[in-house]
């Protein structure tokens, strides 16, 4: 097992409900299989627009992009933009 | 001459990337130390050991870059003034100073006296949420110990006090290029209080809620002459400090990724940006989705800051410039920095 840090942030620490979350997850798991475990567990809205880092490095410019295999310790950061700004 | 200050997300593979895109002109690096003795008031992404930290510090001396740790909690809750408190900065500072660490950034002025006769060999930063802003308190911090002190961007664009401060003391001033934050933000003193308890020593406050950023946001949207008034130096406008005697101009955003990160040390190591100047700012990211603002089109524009009395009621120059040049994208589409769950989850 592989355990992560997930740390949430703007709307998406008010879903998750928490500032950090520890995860544990099988060997040989990767982001997109974390994210599938958070979408179920906290029924996230499929449109909800995110940004995820992993240990600070955008996703986008991981080699394995979504398929990067985590690892013991790592923090995932995911945010979401405040819809509160767009209210205005 | 080595001239900037940058922003560390405080892993190796960042620190390479950085001193890559500094091209000879980074003097040091910043990094948060660890949030379980003196915290910080930004939040980290990840989480530095002493190790990490050791490794980086003969990475950067390798180029000739100095590390500094950043403990500028603005509130340490009395902690510093207990004797375990006390104890355990002195422990944390032995660990800092043995693994060959530069300088330290704090914004307690007892820290300060406490650094500079405990720990004669690390050079202390008075940070800039020290908020000095004036002749007199840059006097107070330098004869506490003050090695540099980096000033408060309130008067970023007040030519005046800065002068009058440069004048005043000896050691070195550093300020704050890139940060957005609203001028004279009503917000600032408590946004750093909470910031500096929630990435500080346990007890952290588990937050619901981030009031003053999105306050401050929203803020902005209304008003958005606020992005234009706001303390900012543009990278052509950097030879306009220095002319003053301003020695390091600092690169804010250890929150951010490496990639935005080098973004900024290119632009500034460069003295120019030829984009949207939010881009370049530490600051709500949703702004730079919402508004395009041209930094080639503020050129010149230092020349009215410089001699300006800093009463926008009265005032109303950033506005005007707002009205001409900020342009309003109004679309809730982000960039490829953001994507919605099911298109990382169906694409990949």
């Amino acid at each position: 097992m592989v355990l992560v840090k997930v740390r949430p942030l703007d709307v998406f620490k008010k879903i998750i409900g928490e500032g950090e979350i520890l995860l544990e997850l099988e060997d040989g798991s990767n982001i997109l299989d974390l994210l599938r475990v958070l979408k179920e567990r906290y029924n996230i809205y499929e449109r909800l627009y995110l940004m995820i880092m992993r240990n600070g490095r955008h996703v986008r410019f991981l080699e394995e992009g979504g398929r990067t295999m985590l690892e013991d310790e790592d923090i995932i950061t995911i945010a979401s933009p405040s819809p509160e700004v767009y209210k205005t | 001459m080595r001239w900037l200050s940058v922003a560390h997300p405080g892993h190796m593979e960042a620190l390479k990337e950085i001193i890559r895109a500094g091209n000879g002109n980074i003097y040091e690096v910043y990094t948060g130390g660890s949030p379980d003795c003196i915290g910080t008031a930004r939040s980290g992404l990840g989480r530095t050991t002493t190790e990490d930290i050791r490794e980086q510090v003969e990475y950067a001396h390798s180029h000739g870059i100095r590390m500094n740790i950043v403990l500028n909690s603005s509130c340490l809750g009395g902690r510093h003034l207990t004797q375990d408190g006390h104890n355990l900065y002195r422990w944390y500072l032995n660990v800092l100073n043995d693994i060959g660490v530069d300088s330290v950034t704090v914004a307690e002025p007892f820290l300060v006296e406490m650094i500079a006769k405990e720990f004669p060999d690390i050079d202390i930063t008075v940070s800039c949420i020290a908020f000095v802003n004036s002749p007199q308190k840059a006097m107070y911090y330098e004869e506490l110990g003050a090695e540099t002190i980096a000033l408060d961007i309130n008067i970023n664009k007040n030519f005046p006090v800065l002068q009058n401060i440069r004048e005043a003391v000896s050691c070195k001033l550093k300020v704050l290029v890139n940060e957005g934050c609203i001028l004279d933000c009503p917000f600032r003193y408590a946004h750093f209080n909470l910031l500096s308890h929630a990435n500080g020593p346990e007890p952290r406050p588990p937050l619901k809620y981030e009031y003053y950023q999105q306050r401050c946001a929203t803020m902005r949207v209304k008003h958005p002459e606020l992005l234009i008034s706001s303390g900012w130096i543009r990278p052509e406008d950097v030879k306009e400090y220095e002319a003053i005697g301003i020695d390091l101009f600092k690169i804010s955003g250890r929150i951010q990724s490496v990639n935005w990160i080098t973004n900024c040390v290119r632009a500034y190591s460069a003295r120019e940006y030829h984009g949207n100047l939010l881009e370049l700012l530490d600051s709500t990211r949703e702004l730079r989705r919402l508004f395009y603002l041209p930094n080639d089109a503020l050129e010149g524009a230092i020349e009215k800051w410089k001699v300006c009395d800093k009463n926008c009621y009265k005032c109303g120059y950033c506005k005007r410039l707002s009205k001409e040049i900020l342009v309003y994208s109004g679309r809730r589409t982000p960039n490829e920095e953001l994507k919605p769950l099911n298109e990382y989850l169906v694409v990949e």
